[in-house]
């Protein structure tokens, strides 16, 4: 062990693996010759606050370590996400990054901590010994109950802690043991577990952002004995999947926090592995405060060593004093003590049990109102098989600003459940829909509580939604409610990012508000609500809307159901990017692909004008022609209809799912105006031949092109397509879009159509 | 009458531009190596494609017959032999 103020003074050892990943191998003299390349970079810094955020660990140390030789504070920017980083840049000196350095950082001098040096450049005179009260870095809380808070952590709280767990975990680890960390090393978990534990203790750590579970098994060195570091959403996907049961004899510990981990997690993963992992119970505030290995789901939380919990007199809640704790930016000098919004009992050994969040028991009116117990007996319905409740504020009919502040904050919050069915209940769900299984649950809720406590609204997902580093948060939990309208998004069950890519885990609600008559008593995700998430997940990544000028490449490869978990994965490089959406457990089997472009060059609708949009002879109703029913039938009717092809108009409701918060339809929904364009123009064809009406399938486009962004709801638009190539199985239509006032086609592209979902094919698909 | 050779650079030029790959070039594809999942890496809907734009372009048909198909589309080279061979009968059937 060799701790953090003592780091520089220590030898450089070039036989010693400090970090290894599919980024390369470094010893920890390169680690040293990084560190000291870097301080001389950056300085001088004394003093200074330098923003750090890299996604390889490795990366991360150096930037760290040169900012404690370099006697800067390091703040750990908690996402890439460009508002976050504006705000942060304000306050600090300079950026230390890998990657690209975001936008939003232009004005600050940015670093690549590992940015390759020309032979002898300077590298700087390093401290041997660092001030223990030296402030080192500043973290954020994960806002498990609210905004996060900047909170200041010196030397002296981390390196006393790392001690605290090597006396306690080191035996257990063995000093050959490397670190498979699947958490960020900005959050205070990560940063202590995954970065300055192995870095004081000598074992090699996993460089890479671990986006899969199945990355670990390849980067664990072969046979060489690994600890897994993570949190109980990841583990649960590495257990279910048995990975670690096939590398039981090297796995010497699993530590799990970030969140409560289910006794029967526990359980199964001691059956994998042999033994339970270790829970770690903590905060950012506190640091580490205590361990356990549940066995049979009851065990008592043991203090970590020097830890002191207590109950606090005025609150009832855990209080902590140890040497970890620092509650506030500046951390005080001596110790300090914080009060948990946890409830505990207390065993006589000083051990504790967690009873839950004290602001968990509201008040609903006069009623007082306990959101564990509800939880617990929803769990204990045989349709739930976890559920959690929050709180979503006042009633919706919020009174306009004529009423007094005073009233709307005397308004009762309304309880809300997040339910996870089990496995029999889906079956349910699909047939009979979220309201009725709502209002079984409610009913059976009715026998305990009183109807005034009940939930008033219901979401029902195939996973609690946890954030980027695995943690369930009001935030993704509210999320789920933001629209009070049918839900018009795919469930969220986890992200991951950097700077060029973006990877959302997700899964298709049965009530996904895109389902509604695409098709008729047969559901069916269509190709332009696949691209359609793709797009909103590419502006996630860019931190702006898409300003599409083309897809290319566009590929449906599979029928997408509801019910399906996704991997969505989108990349972004300049104006290039590129999508694939999958399965979320068998990679091979494929949804969509594609690729594009941005930089649209917008062309102005021609104002003005009369319509051309006349109708050109009678034609059947859309209704005949189309299988899309509902929300989904975008098309309205059609105007023309000849050997040249067919020209619709668009519903003036047109792609009301789609639209964003402004209303706006985004441009690339254009792309299902022309699929059913196309689908009507085969439909009057087989008619004309008396044939019946045949679903088609939109296999894909090669090239769209957009020349406008957006529609407005009010536009009236047109569509056209025309048959182009194709005899049999896959039928080319060239297609556009236009304003009903005229002018240029808006969007334009030829899409291949496979009529007859079942159709024969001279291809095995 | 186009040479084997030209026919062949034809069909890699309408490869490239009837399925837009990106970064690659008609003269970068080899004539003998395999079209799908290895060598180029295509897939069924490329195949889909590959399949209306060579009848578009040459007129010839390509039939129900997965096993007749997958030596068919094996290669540029074997791509090439069909369309000739194609060509050959309707000069004859013309004849």
């Amino acid at each position: 062990m060799i701790t953090l103020s003592r780091w520089f003074a220590g030898e450089p050892r070039g036989d010693r693996l400090a970090a290894f990943g599919r980024e390369g191998e470094r010893s920890d003299a390169d680690l040293r010759r990084d560190v000291a390349a870097l301080a001389a970079r950056i300085s001088p810094a004394a003093g200074r606050d330098l923003l750090l955020h890299c996604d390889d660990a490795y990366a991360f140390a150096v930037g760290l370590l040169a900012c404690v030789g370099a006697g800067a504070r390091a703040v750990l920017a908690p996402s890439r996400s460009p508002e976050m980083l504006r705000e942060l840049a304000q306050k600090a000196h300079g950026a230390l990054f890998d990657g690209e350095p975001p936008s939003a950082l232009a004005d600050l001098p940015c670093w690549h901590p590992l940015e390759a040096q020309p032979e002898g450049a300077p590298s700087a005179a390093l401290p041997r010994l660092v001030d223990r009260d030296a402030p080192l870095a500043v973290l954020f809380t994960s806002g498990t109950t609210g905004e996060a808070q900047r909170i200041g952590k010196a030397v002296r709280h981390l390196e006393d802690e790392v001690a605290v767990l090597e006396e306690r975990f080191g035996a257990q680890l063995g000093g050959d043991a490397r670190i498979l960390a699947t958490v960020a090393p900005q959050h205070l978990y990560g940063l202590l577990f995954r970065v300055l534990w192995p870095i004081a203790s000598g074992r090699a750590f996993l460089r890479s952002a671990v986006l899969h579970p199945e990355e670990l098994a390849p980067h664990s060195g072969g046979d060489a004995p690994f600890a897994v570091v993570t949190t109980p959403v990841t583990l649960r996907h590495l257990v279910e999947r048995g990975e670690l049961s096939q590398r039981r004899a090297s796995c010497r510990a699993v530590f799990s926090s970030g969140g409560p981990l289910a006794a029967e997690l526990a359980q199964r993963t001691a059956r994998a592995l042999g033994s339970a992992p270790f829970e770690v119970y903590g905060s950012t505030e506190t640091g580490g405060v205590a361990v356990r290995q549940q066995h049979s789901g009851d065990e008592p939380w043991q203090p970590l060593r020097g830890v002191v919990a207590e109950s606090d007199p005025a609150t009832g809640c855990l209080a902590i004093r140890s040497p970890f704790v620092s509650a506030g930016e500046r951390g005080a000098a001596g110790p300090e003590r914080f009060v948990t919004g946890d409830r505990a009992a207390f065993t006589d050994t000083g051990e504790f049990h967690l009873l839950g969040r004290a602001d968990r028991v509201i008040k609903v009116g006069e009623k007082r109102l306990s959101l564990p117990d509800m939880e617990e007996r929803l769990r204990a319905h045989p349709a739930v098989s976890d559920a959690v409740l929050l709180t979503l504020g006042k009633a919706a009919k919020r009174p306009r600003s004529e009423a007094k502040p005073s009233e709307d904050q005397s308004g009762t919050p309304r309880v809300a459940a997040v339910v996870v069915p089990a496995a029999g209940a889906w079956d349910a769900l699909a047939a009979d829909g979220r309201r009725a299984l709502a209002r079984t649950l409610g009913d059976f809720l009715a026998g305990y509580f009183e109807r005034v406590l009940l939930p008033r609204a219901w979401r029902f997902a195939a996973a609690l939604p946890s954030n980027a580093q695995g943690k369930l948060t009001q935030e993704t939990l509210r999320e789920l409610f933001a629209a009070e309208a049918p839900p018009d998004a795919l469930e969220r069950l986890g992200a991951a990012r950097s700077d060029h890519a973006l990877e959302l885990r997700l899964r298709v609600p049965w009530d996904l508000a895109h389902l509604d008559g695409h098709f008729p008593g047969a559901p069916v995700v269509a190709g332009a609500v696949q691209v359609h998430f793709a797009l909103r997940a590419l502006e996630e990544l860019i931190g702006a809307p898409a300003q599409l000028a083309a897809l290319e490449a566009l590929k449906f490869h599979d029928v997408l159901l509801p019910g399906a978990e996704l991997l969505l994965r989108v990349e972004r490089e300049r104006d290039r990017f590129s999508f694939a959406l999958g399965d979320a457990d068998r990679p091979e089997r494929r949804y969509a692909s594609g690729r594009g472009r941005l930089g649209l060059r917008a062309v102005e609708p021609r104002a003005g004008g009369e319509s051309a949009a006349a109708s050109v002879g009678e034609f059947p109703p859309i209704a005949e022609l189309l299988p899309q029913a509902g929300a989904m039938r975008l098309v309205d009717r059609v105007l023309e209809h000849g050997d040249a092809g067919t020209r619709c108009a668009v519903a003036p409701s047109h792609g009301a799912p789609f639209r964003d918060a402004r209303g706006a339809v985004p441009a690339w929904v254009a792309l299902e105006y022309m699929a059913q364009c196309a689908a009507a123009d085969g439909s009057l064809r087989r008619r004309s031949h008396g044939e019946s009406l045949e679903p088609a399938l939109l296999v894909g486009s090669r090239r769209i092109e957009f020349r406008c962004a957006e529609f407005d709801p009010a536009q009236r638009l047109e569509v056209t397509a025309r048959h182009a190539a194709g005899r049999r199985e896959l039928l080319a239509f060239d297609c556009a879009v236009f304003d009903a006032r005229g002018g240029a086609a808006l969007v334009e592209g030829r899409l291949n159509v496979l009529p007859g979902i079942d159709g024969r094919t001279r291809f095995s698909r | 009458m186009v040479s084997a050779s030209g026919l062949e650079a034809e069909i890699k030029a309408l490869i490239v531009e009837a399925l837009a790959l990106e970064d690659v070039k008609p003269e970068e594809i080899e004539t003998e190596a395999p079209l799908f999942v290895e060598g180029l890496g295509l897939d069924s809907i490329d195949a889909l494609e590959l399949a209306m734009a060579l009848e578009e372009r040459y007129g010839v048909a390509i039939e129900d017959d997965p096993e007749r198909n997958q030596q068919i589309f094996a290669s540029v080279s074997s791509l090439a032999a069909f369309v000739a061979d194609q060509r050959a009968g309707a000069e004859r059937a013309n004849a």
